[in-house]
């Protein structure tokens, strides 16, 4: 069964970055929801308060920034480890960040919730990309 | 007629005590006398002195008979003497006048008569005496042994007395009788001797043996005979004796002497010198003949003496000490005074003893030039003063080697006149003695320069602690580092600081013990800090026993100065490398992150058409924001990089106090609308020489970050002090703000562009700014902060 994402959610501090994914996303994809976070906590907040209460699975794409003051994204990816397996099986989540430096990708891509490493800016052809990729996926 | 040569004849007794007469030629001053004596015909034809025979042969006897040695007389039928040549009348002493009366018995000895009344009648009935012996009285009563012939006197045919030839055997009688004696005290010493005798057959069994067996060995005539002789020689003489015999048993007749131990009855062995004669073929014996005496005593005397010459001698030769005798005869002429050494002094001398005949003046000759008048004012000295002398000096011997030798001499002085006698002296050769000292002492010459010369001081201590000896270079450090100069004899642990003394003996007891130390350490002295160097090591004697310490300190201040820049220099260069990362980690994440916004937005830019008015206008502020956040990233860099190279900017006195108060000018506004207390106190300590701009800089953003970081419902509250504490100056800045979760975050506090509030506007630049600031003004920046209720960064500079 292939899914077609339909939500598409962002955790990033900066608000700029925040608007440029919007702007690109919603040129990919028509209709699109898209759910920005600035700060981490209140996104996870979001993901256990409406994954959790839903019966059918909503297919969604998370873009996850690592370099964020109050909470890293690799700190993000420890707290969604602890999610319910239902919660976790909605969201692919996505690595991006402006660093190009291979330690960072190395470290996102051996993370097994990390579908793959994006190197800001997210584009329109990047995210059509990741609709494509989303539409061979297998989900359950 | 044969002619005979009188000779003089001497008894000799031979050393196995037998007496012999031997022959001894006249002396040639008394002549050699020639006397015609017809012995061929005993009814000889006597020449026939005769006085109213006038014929020129007559004459020729007369004179003969006058002329010669033998004594003649002639006597008549009566028994008066008629006649007697010189010879005769000389031995006896009588006179012509004396003979007119004289008979010939007044002559002979007393009660001896007989003799003439006996034979008398013979010679008138015509019978000759031959080699008879008589004994004459002199006129003066002397008795005198002769011997002679006496035979008829004819006149014309008919005999009218008798005519007698004697010769004065005095000296042979007297000889003979001594000799007699001699044989008497011979048979004496034979039969009482303790020489053994014994018979021995060809198989070695006693046959016989004297009594003195009894008497020197114990047994008995019945124990030993039929005995084995050698079951009673010494086992280890047994295989001399056996071969004595063997070589004997070749040889009849021939004697072998030897020494042999013989067993006493009583248990103990003797030594017996003797001899061994093969007599077995004598049919009169039939068997060895030994002769042995006891030669124990004189074994032993013999062992002890040479035993005692040889010691004497070793010791002599071994200690070259040789003596000498000088004379004093003439006090003021030494020269010609007798000189009498020992063997030894010869040897020292170089002469085999006795060699030379010596005087003081071969000695002086001897004495290397250079010392003679060493010796003369020595000797002169002691006679003056009555004193012993002792002086070295050199000799140089005639094979041209050169010696030293040890000369003591003392004065003896008679005791009645109080003049000096001679001089008793010693002598030593002390040349290989004297070599050993000198290279011994120039050895421990190149030690002592050596040891004086090391860049390390080094003190030896005994294993009381106490300094037995130091070198030049300790002598100068403690003189200038501790101000107390180093004694022999002193405590070491005096010159420990109070603090160190525990440490000290602690180590020396260790030491002593055999364990090696060594630390390295500072001090402070008036030159400033000196880091030394200490090792201390036992001491061993040559039998192993530890009998000191020996310290070896050495100033490694340059050396350890060297390694703490070192030390500085890997610091820095491993933070530099930090920093190399962080500049890495900035430009890709912190220089690309506006950059990827930039480049988010201008691809937006493509679509701009699609976007609403509400969209659009962010996107252009989006733009227009990310850029302008682009170029302060790179003016951040350009600060930081800046930072770094100020160091050799020009240092100045900095009063705390002053910037604190420009700083809460500078940003008044923000001390009013928020509120803030800004407390200070620098009464410990106000001024710094440093870096005016630096310290500004690190107020100010300690400061506002106080400010910037406080609870949103609390006045904030910054307290900045400042205190001394060894040697460092102490700045603590403390606030009430919002704190920082150390535990989780602390390692990265200091780092560039890291930001732990987010709901605040921050770089992540301050913190960074202010620790490199403090870095390079060579102190050190510490944080400790609890969330919520504030934090304290505390800052230690090197005065």
């Amino acid at each position: 069964m292939s899914a077609k994402p339909i939500r598409y959610i962002v955790i990033d501090d900066d608000p700029h970055n925040n608007l440029s994914c919007t702007i690109a996303i919603k040129s990919a994809v028509n209709n699109a929801e898209i759910h920005c976070f600035t700060d981490p906590e209140e996104g996870l907040s979001y993901i256990e308060a409406e994954y959790a209460k839903t019966n059918e699975a909503i297919s969604t794409v998370l873009f996850l920034d690592i370099n964020m003051p109050s909470m890293t994204g690799w700190e993000v990816l420890e707290r969604f480890k602890d999610f319910a397996v239902p919660v976790k099986e909605q969201i692919t989540i996505y690595i991006l960040s402006s660093s190009v430096s291979p330690i960072d990708q190395e470290l996102a891509l051996n993370n097994p919730f990390v579908a793959d490493y994006i190197i800001k800016p997210l584009t329109k052809p990047k995210v059509l990309q990741i609709v494509s990729k989303s539409e061979t996926r297998k989900v359950f | 007629m044969k002619l005979k040569t009188q000779k003089k004849t001497a008894l000799k007794v031979t050393p196995d005590g037998k007496a012999m007469r031997i022959a001894m030629p006249r002396k040639q001053s008394e002549g050699i006398h020639h006397f015609l004596q017809d012995t061929t015909d005993q009814n000889n034809t006597v020449i026939s002195p005769n006085k109213n025979d006038n014929t020129e042969n007559g004459e020729l006897y007369r004179n003969l008979i006058e002329l010669s040695n033998e004594m003649v007389h002639v006597l008549s039928a009566t028994g008066n003497i008629v006649f007697a040549n010189a010879a005769w009348k000389k031995a006896l002493g009588y006179t012509d006048e004396d003979l007119k009366t004289l008979h010939f018995t007044n002559v002979l000895e007393k009660g001896t008569e007989d003799y003439f009344h006996d034979n008398m009648p013979l010679i008138m009935a015509g019978e000759s005496l031959k080699n008879i012996e008589r004994v004459f009285v002199t006129k003066d009563g002397r008795k005198l042994f002769v011997e002679g012939n006496v035979v008829p006197r004819y006149i014309n045919g008919v005999i009218v007395g008798a005519q007698s030839f004697f010769r004065d055997i005095s000296e042979r009688k007297k000889a003979e009788n001594e000799l007699k004696g001699r044989e008497l005290f011979y048979k004496a010493v034979i039969e009482n001797s303790t020489d053994m005798k014994t018979l021995v057959s060809e198989e070695g069994v006693f046959l016989y043996g004297s009594p003195s067996i009894t008497k020197v060995l114990g047994y008995t005539l019945s124990e030993y005979v039929g005995q084995r002789g050698i079951g009673v020689v010494h086992p280890d003489d047994v295989s001399l004796l056996i071969g004595k015999t063997q070589q004997l048993k070749a040889t009849p007749g021939k004697a072998s002497k030897l020494q042999l131990r013989i067993l006493h009855k009583k248990g103990a062995y003797r030594w017996c010198e003797g001899s061994i004669t093969n007599l077995l073929e004598d049919p009169n014996v039939k068997a060895f003949v030994t002769n042995f005496r006891d030669i124990t005593e004189e074994k032993h005397a013999e062992e002890e003496l040479n035993q005692s010459q040889a010691q004497l001698l070793a010791s002599q030769r071994i200690a070259h000490i040789g003596s000498f005798e000088l004379y004093l005869e003439q006090v003021n002429e030494i020269d010609s005074n007798t000189l009498m050494w020992s063997d030894e002094t010869y040897r020292i001398f170089g002469f085999e003893p006795g060699e030379v005949e010596v005087n003081n003046e071969l000695f002086f000759q001897m004495v290397h030039p250079d010392d003679r008048g060493l010796i003369e004012a020595a000797i002169k000295k002691a006679l003056d003063a009555h004193t012993i002398y002792s002086v070295e000096h050199r000799i140089i011997r005639d094979d041209g080697k050169e010696c030293i030798v040890h000369e003591r001499g003392e004065v003896v002085y008679d005791i009645t006149t109080g003049k000096p006698i001679k001089i008793l002296g010693s002598i030593q050769d002390i040349t290989e003695r004297r070599l050993a000292d000198e290279s011994l002492q120039k050895s421990e010459a190149n030690l002592r320069t050596i040891f004086d010369n090391a860049e390390t001081s080094y003190i030896l201590l005994d294993s009381d602690h106490r300094i037995v000896s130091f070198n030049h270079q300790a002598t100068e450090g403690f003189k200038r580092l501790m101000n107390k100069p180093l004694i022999e004899g002193a405590k070491f642990i005096d010159y420990e600081p109070e603090e160190g003394k525990e440490r000290a003996t602690l180590s020396y007891t260790k030491v002593l013990s055999g364990e090696h130390i060594h630390y390295e350490d500072n001090y402070t002295g008036p030159d400033g800090l000196i880091w030394y160097s200490l090792r201390l090591s036992p001491v061993s004697d040559n039998k192993k026993k530890i009998i000191g310490v020996l310290m070896a300190i050495s100033d490694i201040t340059n050396r350890k100065l060297s390694e703490l820049e070192r030390e500085k220099i890997t610091t820095d260069l491993v933070q530099r490398n930090k920093d190399l990362e962080q500049f890495a980690y900035i430009v890709s994440h912190n220089l690309r992150a506006p950059l990827a916004n930039i480049m988010g937005f201008s691809e937006a830019m493509n679509s701009l058409d699609e976007l609403d008015a509400e969209s659009k206008k962010q996107v252009l502020y989006g733009l227009s924001h990310s850029v302008h956040r682009l170029d302060n990233v790179i003016l951040d860099l350009n600060q930081i990089l800046q930072v770094k190279r100020q160091i050799s900017e020009m240092r100045e006195t900095v009063s705390f106090s002053a910037i604190a108060e420009d700083i809460k000018n500078d940003i008044h506004r923000l001390i009013q609308n928020e509120n803030v207390t800004i407390k200070t106190d620098f009464s410990a300590l106000d001024e710094i020489f440093s870096l005016k701009t630096y310290i500004q800089s690190i107020f100010y953003n300690l400061m506002s970050n106080s400010i910037k970081y406080r609870k949103p419902d609390e006045a904030p509250v910054i307290e900045i002090t400042s205190a001394k504490k060894d040697k460092k100056i102490i700045l603590t800045f403390k606030d009430n703000g919002l704190g920082i979760d150390l535990a989780k975050r602390g390692d990265q506090v200091f780092m560039l562009y890291k930001r732990f509030h987010t709901q605040v506007e921050g770089r992540g630049m301050g913190l960074f700014m202010v620790r490199t600031q403090v870095e390079t003004l060579g102190g050190k920046i510490s944080i400790s902060s609890e969330v919520n209720k504030g934090t304290t960064f505390t800052i230690e500079f090197n005065i």
